[in-house]
């Protein structure tokens, strides 16, 4: 996995490159180009960070599921990991049942509110896991990226090689491929709705598996590729700035689809905040003088 | 007030001294992985791509926030429950040495 440090690296390594050849003719316009090519991408997103928050969002899906659900991880095999309900959530519906011969306006208030309690819950383990999902999305965007631009840095380093009078390879066209524009499909992943009402939430496919080891493109994902020419140094240099210019625009047209859905979700959830968090019950407002009164628990219908 | 009045009373207090506090720890244990900040890791000063760390951020409150509110509504019944168990088993001896007993039993 490519770092942004790693592109800090590769293009000094380049200007080096450059620094040292014997061109005859063929000078760019403006070299130094080689040694700053990369410079935009060196604080972007490090991929080898997602791990950590996206590990920590799978630990609260476990304690937040309705039932059992695919993790949307592999193994070492490569199988799919399902994950279990979790069925401490089912104690607030068991409550309710065990009041259920109790009357009064919160006792019943409170059976309704227990046996509707788990659909809130529900919708906050589809919004966590659309979370996840839009930050597999963001890690496989910056891992194709960084992938890509140290390829182009690499075939850049190779034409220049090819290039120099005094350390001609002979080689022809170069050509590297640009895994960054298939990042991101913009066909919704599936979203686990077990039991939840907000079943619109959405969540762009990632074009990633998230492996016991990390994360993996998709093979076969949509590629685009980048030629270098081999003659001059100014050739070498505009095929690489537009290999860059290409990551640039594929980076950001695979982002707006995550921030198209983010804004979607946020919208949901703003505008049915009730269902995503459903209000406490009347019992929880009664004073602790009323609540053995019959607005509070109230009496109790069975065996006298 | 019957003995099976203070059995009743005891499955009250039940559900308000243990199932919920346990709900509730468990939505406060769920609320760890959104706790963190996704700002730093998806900050970049050079103005590449689409900056969606406050898209992302929103959506973190949001379930941050739902996550606590649900857990906060959970304790107070539990709460809730226990007041009106302790009124309750108050009534009469029967009655309340039999919630004695239930609150007692191991589960």
């Amino acid at each position: 996995m490519t770092t942004p440090q790693d592109l800090a690296t590769l293009q000094d390594q380049l200007m080096a490159r450059y620094d040292s050849g014997s061109w005859g003719s063929g000078f760019p316009e403006d070299p130094s180009q080689f040694g700053s090519c990369f410079n935009d991408f060196t604080d972007v997103p490090d991929p080898a960070d997602f791990g950590d928050y996206t590990t920590a969002l799978l630990e609260t899906l476990k304690k937040l599921a309705p039932g059992g659900f695919d993790t949307s991880t592999s193994d070492d095999s490569g199988q799919p990991v399902t994950a279990n309900g979790n069925s401490v959530l089912d104690m607030v519906s068991t409550a309710g049942i065990e009041l259920d011969d109790w009357t009064g306006q919160a006792s019943d208030g409170f059976f309704t509110w227990s046996q509707s309690w788990k659909t809130g819950i529900s919708n906050q383990f589809a919004a966590v896991s659309v979370l996840r999902q839009l930050l597999h999305a963001e890690a496989a965007i910056w891992t194709a990226a960084l992938d890509d631009l140290k390829n182009l840095g690499e075939a850049a380093y190779e034409a220049l090689e090819a290039a120099d009078d005094q350390f001609d390879t002979g080689a022809g066209d170069i050509t590297t491929t640009l895994k960054v524009v298939g990042a991101v499909v913009a066909v919704a992943a599936a979203v686990p709705t077990a039991g939840a009402s907000l079943s619109i939430l959405t969540a762009v496919g990632a074009g990633v598996t998230v492996a016991s080891t990390g994360m993996d493109l998709y093979a076969g994902a949509q590629t685009d590729s980048q030629k270098f020419a081999t003659c001059c140094p100014r050739d070498v240099l505009a095929d690489l700035m537009d290999g860059v210019s290409k990551v640039r625009t594929a980076v950001r047209d695979a982002e707006q689809k995550i921030a198209e859905q983010l804004d979607t979700n946020n919208g949901v959830i703003d505008g049915a905040w009730s269902e995503f968090c459903q209000p406490p019950p009347t019992l929880t407002t009664v004073h602790r003088d009323h609540i053995g009164a019959y607005e509070g628990l109230g009496t109790w219908g069975g065996e006298g | 007030m019957s003995e099976a009045l203070g059995v009743e009373v005891g499955r009250v207090w039940r559900a308000g001294a243990k199932r919920m506090p346990e709900v509730a720890d468990t939505l406060a244990g769920a609320r760890g992985g959104v706790e963190s900040s996704l700002s730093g890791l998806l900050s970049r000063s050079s103005g590449v791509g689409v900056d969606v760390s406050a898209r992302f951020e929103e959506l973190r409150g949001s379930i941050r926030k739902a996550l606590r509110d649900s857990e906060d509504a959970i304790r107070d019944c539990g709460t809730a429950l226990v007041w009106a168990a302790e009124d309750y088993q108050l009534t009469d001896q029967a009655a309340r040495d039999a919630y004695e007993r239930e609150k007692a039993r191991v589960d």
